[in-house]
């Protein structure tokens, strides 16, 4: 592609945020390599002084890195799974969202993986898995599970993301080498379209059961356990219900910063958000529901050390946060997203905001209450506190989201230019085509009638 | 940068790929090994290593086809 040709293309605003970067994008950067700084030094602290730096003791054992672990493993199926499942059921106006989605899976799995990591205490015992792992224990089925997921992640973000990096090449105006690298020699020719689909193909089939065990495994490292408020069997379920719901809900906070930030009103446009909002309702009436059906059972059955867990959450030292997280994963999202009035822009940005505290909390009120109250009765109820450390480190991890969206904003498009020209040739063409196929042919239903009319 | 020196390095890109591909496939071994060693329920471990050696193979198999696909077309 010639300079005048790129000039003039229909999609230049794609481009603009490679090439132009304003004094906002420094300054953000800035300060979010500030917290991350911060964060490892504290944690460089923890790392000389060991888990004493954090509120972590007996019988609490597991605190906010655990938490944040499963939350931000829980937000990495914004991305892969909403995507594969929109490219499979060829819902059309997934094409400008699929990308975002991609990015953030591929981010938050690695902040999300570091977490165990951290709350080793010292990370070198990790190689203990190495030596003498158990791979019949949830723990070792977590390590590898997520490693697959992250690695299919990473390749099913890499792969549509090659013909927008071919484009990228032939404008040769910036990291012309390392696009030329990364290219794999793509040309757009049919054979290598052929060749590209049929791996996204199977990819997308594949990410979708690797998406939901792994969602699944973390939620056993607790069901597997004979712990009060955890040895459930609908904790798989719940768990992947409430991942999606945290997805959706980051994905719609990250549309709706960079559509602002850099100008892509166009291509996100009112009815991606009114889609995705719909499904983030959808999913905030089946979190109530998987949340009811987990806490009336335990209620039913009333057995003493379950009990001493459900009140504890209920009416006791943490039902602020559990009433919280009912109000934030629930009614905001059902007052905001149940009316169409309310359902724009800013009632959207609220509503995925609050779900993302809301899961948040979920995530504490699940490993801490049960941690606090073990099955042991002469254990005595414990307390946990989180340190500065902690603390820190859960910006850190959300400070990365936002530098890693950033600075990949910076190499790569952020809306799938080519599935963008793609749906302008095609889709209407397939679409209607799919319309067809939907209903009877005029002729077979002509058909139909006459075989009536002969036998009456 | 010439072209021979990029196309050497996409070469590595896909080795790095099936280094991670081998390491899984290497570990797994091992543990079924260690479970075997102290009789801690290797049947359970055999079943699992079967799968994640799968996914990863799987992986690794993909990337190679559109590598492979990509550079013979080369236009």
């Amino acid at each position: 592609m010639n300079s005048q040709n790129y000039k003039t293309d229909e999609d230049e605003v794609l481009f603009r945020p490679i090439y132009h970067t304003g004094r906002g994008f420094y300054l953000i950067a800035a300060v979010l390599l500030l917290i991350m700084l911060v964060a490892g030094t504290l944690y460089v602290s923890q790392l000389i002084y060991g888990l004493g730096v954090t509120g972590m003791g007996e019988p609490v054992t597991w605190g906010f890195y655990i938490i944040d672990f499963i939350f931000f493993i829980g937000i990495s199926h914004a991305g892969t799974l909403i995507s594969a499942i929109l490219r499979l059921s060829k819902a059309e106006w997934r094409r400008p969202i699929t990308r975002m989605a991609e990015v953030i899976t591929a981010i938050v799995l690695a902040i999300g993986g570091l977490h165990p990591i951290i709350d080793l205490g010292r990370p070198d015992r990790i190689l203990h898995l190495v030596t003498s792992g158990r791979l019949q224990s949830p723990l070792l089925w977590d390590v590898f599970s997520i490693t697959a997921y992250f690695t299919a992640s990473t390749v099913y973000l890499y792969l549509p993301l090659i013909p927008d990096i071919a484009l990228l090449r032939d404008r040769g105006d910036k990291h012309h080498k390392l696009y030329e690298f990364l290219s794999w020699g793509y040309n757009g020719s049919p054979e290598h379209k052929k060749v590209l689909e049929r791996a996204i193909n199977i990819l997308m089939v594949m990410v979708i059961p690797i998406a939901i065990s792994v969602h699944t495994i973390i939620s056993w490292i607790f069901a597997m356990t004979l712990q009060p408020g955890w040895h459930s069997t609908i904790f798989g379920p719940y768990f992947v219900v409430g991942a999606i719901f945290s997805g959706i809900a980051a994905l719609l906070i990250i549309m709706i910063i960079f559509r602002k930030a850099y100008h892509f009103e166009n291509y996100l446009r009112d009815v991606h958000f009114d889609y995705l909002s719909t499904l983030l309702l959808i999913m905030s009436l089946l979190w109530f529901y998987f949340t009811f059906a987990e806490y009336l059972t335990g209620f039913y059955g009333h057995e003493p050390q379950e009990m001493r867990v459900f009140f504890y959450k209920i009416d006791g030292r943490f039902a602020p946060l559990f009433w919280l997280m009912v109000v934030c994963n629930f009614v905001i999202p059902v007052i905001l997203l149940g009316f169409k009035k309310l359902r724009k822009i800013p009632g959207i940005l609220i509503a995925s905001f609050s779900v993302i505290l809301g899961m948040w909390l979920e995530r504490l009120i699940i490993v801490i209450p049960s941690l606090a109250n073990p099955r042991l009765s002469y254990v005595r109820t414990g307390v946990y506190f989180p340190s500065i450390t902690e603390v820190m480190l859960l910006l850190f991890g959300l400070a990365a989201l936002g530098f890693g969206f950033m600075m990949f904003s910076k190499l790569f498009p952020l809306i799938s230019i080519w599935e963008i020209k793609e749906g302008r040739e095609e889709s209407v063409h397939n679409v209607s085509q799919r319309l067809k196929g939907y209903f009877p042919a005029p002729q077979a239903m002509h058909s139909m009638e006459v075989e009536g009319h002969h036998e009456q | 940068m010439n072209n021979k020196t990029i196309v050497i390095l996409q070469v590595f890109s896909v080795t790095l790929i099936w280094g991670l591909v081998l390491s899984i496939t290497a570990l797994c071994i091992h543990l079924i090994h260690v479970a075997y060693r102290v009789h801690d329920v290797p049947d359970a471990t055999v079943a699992i290593s079967i799968i994640a050696i799968l996914i990863f193979w799987v992986l690794g198999s993909i990337l190679t086809y559109v590598f492979v696909g990509l550079h013979k077309q080369r236009g």
